[in-house]
């Protein structure tokens, strides 16, 4: 059973018609990825999941069976879909330690966090050093891997992120794509991937979905998506 | 043309900042005739001072709701003033009827508390509501219409009052502890003026906690922050809002019951002076910060205690007193010539 599920998503930014009707859905467990140009839908799509834009009646939005749809954001994240932005969007006049006790703001666990804490502080000994730095401060990449320790303070049931490589220069966007799938493997979070770098997000991701304007044009196996000659020509540079 | 353009906006600013220059040199010029002439004494300055600490403490409470509204909306209330005017009525009406019972000439402790407690209730359902009736609806429409609706607020609040509690000006009446003052070496400090400065640290104090170590101030802080991120944390945003203008309208409250403590008067035009000079505080410190709103409350209200005397006895200029309003519409002015950021804020140009 889909542990994330999405039928018929329309979204309209006043006249314009932004989503066209997308089905998706996520499994317990699965790395999947939706990949696409700019412009395509894909920010839209993961702003619709976590509550930040309203959708009309016949768009469905389904975690384990139950609706999401039409809830506000911070109920979302009560659920356990936890978003992590385009650009990142830490609290820059925060702490690093502050921004990691807001993405534990929905929270009740106080023992599952300070768990949590010294894996995030394990997963990026980066922002143990830097805890009591102000996160504005912090280069591109510490940034992002804030975005991500944030995010999974709230102990997510999916993960949603969007494009976390971008602006990142190639090593670290290659130990950022490793941290995701060893989140994956290691603890079973199930994510999400929203990402221009076809190429890699399909390596990681068991299934994929490419998406233009505001429609699913293809769909599959991610190895099968990464040769299909459409998606070569489009994304991966012929 | 763009060069033609460039250079206007040179000589405007020229034209500024000559205007600054000599305001500044007056003020310098009247200080240095005044001191020399020394016709006030040490202890006369240090009761400006202490009179300045005083009433700053109260602008700086008005102070903090302009700037928290203005950090979490990018807003300028202009309605703040008119909370503070409701709680201040909120204190006199407590006030009037536990004189009447007597009970404030023998507990008067017990009466202050239950002045403050109504004042801040009163000042915070006022903030509340206006928020939750007048701004929210606007939350998406574009920055000049809350801001007229602010005004409109104003003077809805304001002829509200004068409608409930009619347009002659309210005496407190008097509270026998807190009359007379306490002799300090060669100065003499009005008890009324104790109580100001003991219950404006306390709320500050209070308000530093909440929005620094709290969950509450974080959720506050990251709304400020980024509204999106905020609401993807899994804060209610709408709520948070609601709270900024209900901690504003507690502080506006305070700020009520203090100004009836040390003016001992209400009316349903009090609000607008003081809104005015609060505003100017909250500039003056740097709008959308916390630390600067109270920074420059307490500046402003020590600069227009002592500047009448300070800056233009020097120039000759008869009954300087009644220019201490002009003395802070000027600071006002040379600020936003000089630093238009305030003491110590951030880009409001930008912003506002
Ligand atoms: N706030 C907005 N208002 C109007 N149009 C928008 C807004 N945000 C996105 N769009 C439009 O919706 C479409 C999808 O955008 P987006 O979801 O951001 O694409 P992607 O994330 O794939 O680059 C684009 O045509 C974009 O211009
Ligand atoms: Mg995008």
């Amino acid at each position: 059973m889909a542990l994330l599920e999405i039928q018929n998503l329309h979204v309209y930014y006043g006249q314009i018609h932004a989503l066209k009707g997308i089905d998706l859905h996520v499994d317990q467990g699965e790395i999947v990825t939706l990949i696409g140009g700019n412009g395509a839908g894909k920010t839209t799509t993961l702003r619709a999941i976590s509550g930040l834009l309203r959708t009309p009646e016949e768009s469905k939005i389904k975690l384990q069976n139950e609706e999401l749809t039409r809830l506000r954001a911070h109920h979302v994240v009560e659920r356990g879909v936890i978003h992590v932005p385009e650009g990142r969007r830490v609290f820059a006049r925060m702490s690093v330690q502050e921004n990691l006790t807001m993405g534990a703001y929905a929270r009740a666990d106080r023992s599952g966090m300070d768990g949590d804490l010294d894996f995030i502080f394990q997963l990026f000994p980066r922002l143990k050093e830097r805890r009591a730095q102000l996160a504005g401060t912090l280069s591109g990449g510490e940034q992002q891997m804030l975005a991500m320790g944030r995010a999974l303070m709230g102990n997510p049931k999916v993960l949603l992120l969007d494009e976390p490589s971008m602006g990142l220069a190639p090593v670290l966007v290659e130990a950022i794509f490793d941290t995701i799938e060893l989140l994956n493997k290691q603890r079973g979070t199930t994510i999400l991937l929203v990402e221009q770098n076809a190429l890699m997000a399909l390596q990681i991701a068991s299934r994929g979905y490419v998406i233009e304007t505001g429609h699913i044009v293809l769909s599959g196996d991610a190895r099968a998506l990464s040769t299909d000659p459409r998606v070569r020509e489009a994304y991966l540079g012929g | 043309m763009l060069a033609r353009l460039r250079r206007e906006f040179d000589i405007a600013d020229l034209v500024l900042y000559l205007i600054g220059l000599g305001l500044l040199i007056a003020i310098v010029y009247g200080s240095i005739v005044t001191l020399s002439s020394g016709k006030y004494t040490t202890a006369q300055w240090l009761n400006f001072i202490i009179f300045g600490l005083a009433q700053g403490g109260i602008y700086a409470l008005i102070a903090l709701g302009y700037t928290m509204v203005y950090g979490i909306l990018g807003m300028i209330n202009f309605a703040h003033g008119e909370f503070f005017m409701m709680g201040s009525f909120g204190a006199f009406f407590t006030t009037a009827a536990l004189a009447e019972m007597g009970f404030l000439e023998r507990n008067p402790i017990l009466s202050i508390l239950l002045m403050m407690v109504v004042a801040m209730t009163v000042s915070a359902a006022v903030a509340v509501l206006s928020e939750r009736i007048a701004y929210r609806p606007l939350r998406r429409a574009p920055r000049l219409v809350p801001l007229i609706t602010a005004i409109g607020v104003s003077y809805f609040l304001q002829y509200t009052a004068r409608g409930l509690f009619g347009s002659s000006v309210k005496a407190f009446p008097n509270i026998p502890a807190l009359s007379g003052a306490v002799q300090l070496g060669p100065i003499a400090i009005q008890r009324s003026q104790i109580a100001v400065f003991v219950v404006v640290a306390l709320m500050l104090l209070s308000l530093y906690f909440i929005v620094q170590r709290t969950k509450v101030g974080r959720a506050i802080r990251s709304v400020a922050e980024d509204k999106d991120a905020a609401a993807l944390m899994g804060v209610d945003v709408d709520r948070t809002i609601a709270l900024t203008f209900l901690i504003g309208g507690i502080m506006a409250g305070a700020a009520g019951v203090m100004y009836g403590i040390v003016f001992r008067q209400a009316s349903f035009w009090m609000g607008f002076v003081p809104g005015l000079k609060a505003f100017t505080a909250a500039v003056l410190g740097g709008i959308g910060n916390i630390a600067g709103a109270v920074l420059g409350g307490i500046s402003l209200g020590v600069v227009e205690s002592i500047g009448p005397s300070l800056f233009l006895d020097g120039l000759g200029i008869a009954a300087p007193h009644q220019l201490k309003d002009a003395i802070a519409f000027t600071v006002l002015v040379l600020i936003l010539i000089f630093r238009p950021t305030g003491l110590l804020g951030e880009r409001l140009s930008k912003r506002a």
